[in-house]
């Protein structure tokens, strides 16, 4: 019997996403807040491929979300904005009463999801501030920590506009992030978390084509009386949302509140901005100052 | 925001025992190199503050970058520091001027020690007080004033709302620091080590100047910080140490260095006071007092500004604020969205 034909060498992305997975191409995600059910099965599947530690089993008290924040071991995260009456939050404030009761889906409470990771930024701070060169832009276009070069410095953590990206100072004493599943990549596979997702609230592909395809989805909401809008796309400018500094997100996100509910920062800086005028008024300064020592070294001593 | 909600930026992950402290010693080894510089170039050139600086330098320079190192969440991979130069990073540039620096302060370190060694007749003391030294001291001279002052421009570049609003202020204000605070450890070195009056009153005027442009920039620069909401949350206390930092650490030993740098002369016109203020055994009392105050306000002042970083960091409505931008369709920031009309 001759030999079945091979199959056609088919990306196993192609099957499950539908999409061709191509080096030199920008990749990234759409997520899509209003299908997200909090179910945190990207949570879990992230933490299972990417062999993250558990982090611990504390309850916040005040949420149904326990994750709390992206960290170094957790790299997403589903987070529950919870818009309920003032009086379920004993002793905390809430954030019932910034929206007006009657424009609520579910009259008197709402949750929303945003399931949270790293941006990818297109001019990525953590990039630009990593003094090791650790973090390089791979040939997706995603941000990756080379896990060999990081040294632990944490200059990232701080640069970064989103709390995304931590040192584990009780792990390896590295910087860690989502890195795109850029093992997945290389092999044809999408990432872990958008193949979990049961509602495909998470898309994975090339951001064009993600951005092509959430524009449909933002029409679609509008027509049906949903204020839904795009956050991180660089074009776009709706809520007073512009990510135009950090040139876009390569992952972005669908909104219907405004970006401070689900803790995104409306208008992100670039920190880097600041290095050029701060190094310039420091050599200014340092004209300056060291003029004046000049005079005080050399004024007469008589003593 | 719910309670519950973890902050929108993270904080650097820094220990204060580590990288503010550094920040201090940074600036001490900056300012402690442009004492022994400057007194050289600027022609007085006592060899007794050229000394202390040198050693203070060196001294300073080695200790911070101990610190830094130990900070490191991977301290073996210092080196790593140094495999990139990125100049949108001030963390890379001030890897490289830091070591550069070392070298220089280092090499002169070396050369005052072969002259302490070998006696100030012996090649080695032409060396050190020759050419060679001098051109050390040049040489080293920018790379002190970015030593002492990257820090300011490190902190400015980060998500951190109060210290991205002082990208103008905290690179001149912890530059003077950097300088009051040199000057001050040089002036108590030469003092451990039987320094001329003289030069001691050099270091006082140089202390006061920079005092005094301290005080300037904290003000300016306080004027920044209070421009955000987490500055109206400050605690009391912290207030309090902050207005003490201020009193205690710039004001109070501006004045006692004022005195000491400049009271001799504005006495002069008074004969009858001469003979008395040529022993001047207060004086040098309050030349102490000034070091010892100045130096510890400089640490005060890295400690404060890495605590209202951390305030800020923790504060979401500094975010908010800081990242605002431009409103595109006439709303006011904070208002809730969908108040908004639905298009279409
Ligand atoms: S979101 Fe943060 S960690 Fe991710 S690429 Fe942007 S700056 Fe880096
Ligand atoms: S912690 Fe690692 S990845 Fe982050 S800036 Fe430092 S060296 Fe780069």
């Amino acid at each position: 019997m001759p030999p079945s034909p091979r199959p056609s060498p088919l990306q196993e992305a192609q099957r499950t996403a539908g999409v061709t997975i191509t080096a030199g191409r920008a990749h990234g995600f759409f997520t899509d807040t209003t299908l997200c059910i909090g179910c945190k099965a990207c949570e879990v599947a992230c933490k299972q491929w990417n062999q993250l530690p558990a982090d611990g089993f504390d309850w916040t008290g005040l949420s149904y979300d326990n994750t709390r924040a992206l960290s170094a071991t957790t790299w997403r995260h589903v987070r529950f904005v919870e818009q309920f009456e003032a009086e379920r939050f004993e002793g905390g404030s809430g954030n019932a009463g910034e929206i007006p009761a009657e424009q609520w889906a579910a009259p008197g409470q709402r949750w929303l999801f945003l399931s949270d990771v790293c941006k990818h930024c297109v001019s990525a701070p953590c990039l630009e501030a990593c003094p090791t060169g650790a973090i390089i832009r791979t040939e997706f276009d995603s941000v990756y920590v080379q896990q060999d070069v990081c040294n632990g410095c944490g200059y990232c953590q701080a640069a970064c506009p989103f709390a995304v990206i931590a040192v584990d100072k009780d792990g390896d004493g590295k910087a860690h992030k989502c890195t795109l599943c850029y093992d997945r990549l290389k092999d044809g596979l999408e990432p872990a978390c958008a193949k979990a997702c049961p509602t495909d609230s998470i898309r994975f592909g090339p951001v064009d084509e993600l951005l092509a395809r959430a524009g449909t989805r933002v029409d679609e909401l509008r027509v049906r009386g949903v204020p839904a809008y795009l956050y991180g796309s660089a074009d776009a400018r709706e809520e007073g949302c512009d990510t135009s500094e950090l040139n876009g997100l390569n992952a972005f996100f669908l909104l219907i509140d405004r970006p401070e509910a689900y803790n995104l920062p409306r208008a992100p800086k670039r920190p880097s901005r600041n290095t050029a005028p701060g190094l310039l008024t420091a050599a200014v300064a340092g004209l300056a100052l060291t003029a004046a020592m000049l005079l005080a070294f050399r004024g007469r001593s008589s003593a | 925001m719910n309670d519950q909600t973890a902050p929108p930026v993270k904080t650097a992950p820094w220990e204060w025992y580590y990288v503010p402290a550094y920040f201090w010693l940074g600036g001490i080894a900056g300012g402690s190199w442009v004492a022994a510089a400057l007194e050289e170039l600027a022609g007085r050139n006592d060899r007794g503050v050229v000394r202390a600086g040198r050693y203070v330098a060196v001294a300073g320079a080695l200790g911070g970058t101990v610190l830094l190192i130990l900070d490191l969440g991977r301290p073996e991979r210092f080196l790593h520091m140094l495999r990139i130069v990125r100049a949108r990073s001030p963390m890379s540039l001030g890897s490289w001027t830091l070591t550069a620096f070392g070298g220089v302060a280092g090499a002169a370190a070396a050369l005052q020690w072969a002259e302490d060694v070998a006696g100030s007749r012996s090649p080695a003391a032409r060396i050190s007080r020759g050419w060679p030294g001098r051109a050390l001291h040049l040489l080293g001279l920018p790379l002190a004033l970015f030593v002492a002052s990257y820090t300011g421009a490190l902190l400015a570049a980060t998500s951190t709302p109060t210290w991205a609003r002082r990208a103008g202020t905290l690179p001149p204000l912890f530059l003077a620091s950097g300088l009051s605070t040199g000057m001050a450890a040089v002036s108590l070195a030469l003092r451990a080590t039987g320094g001329a009056p003289s030069a001691e009153r050099r270091l006082a005027r140089a202390q006061a100047a920079a005092l005094a442009a301290e005080l300037v920039f904290a003000a300016l620069d306080h004027g920044a910080a209070r421009r955000l909401p987490s500055a109206a949350r400050e605690p009391t206390a912290f207030g309090t140490v902050r207005k003490l930092t201020l009193l205690a650490g710039m004001v109070v030993p501006l004045l006692l260095a004022v005195d000491q740098g400049f009271g001799r002369k504005r006495r002069e016109g008074k004969p009858g006071l001469r003979h008395e203020l040529d022993e001047r055994p207060v004086r040098s009392r309050n030349g102490l007092l000034a070091a010892g105050l100045a130096l510890a306000g400089g640490l005060a002042l890295r400690l404060l500004v890495t605590h209202e970083g951390k305030r800020s960091a923790h504060t979401p409505e500094d975010t908010w604020a800081f990242a605002a931008g431009r409103v595109h369709d006439g709303r006011e920031i904070g208002q809730p969205a969908s108040s908004r009309e639905v298009p279409r």
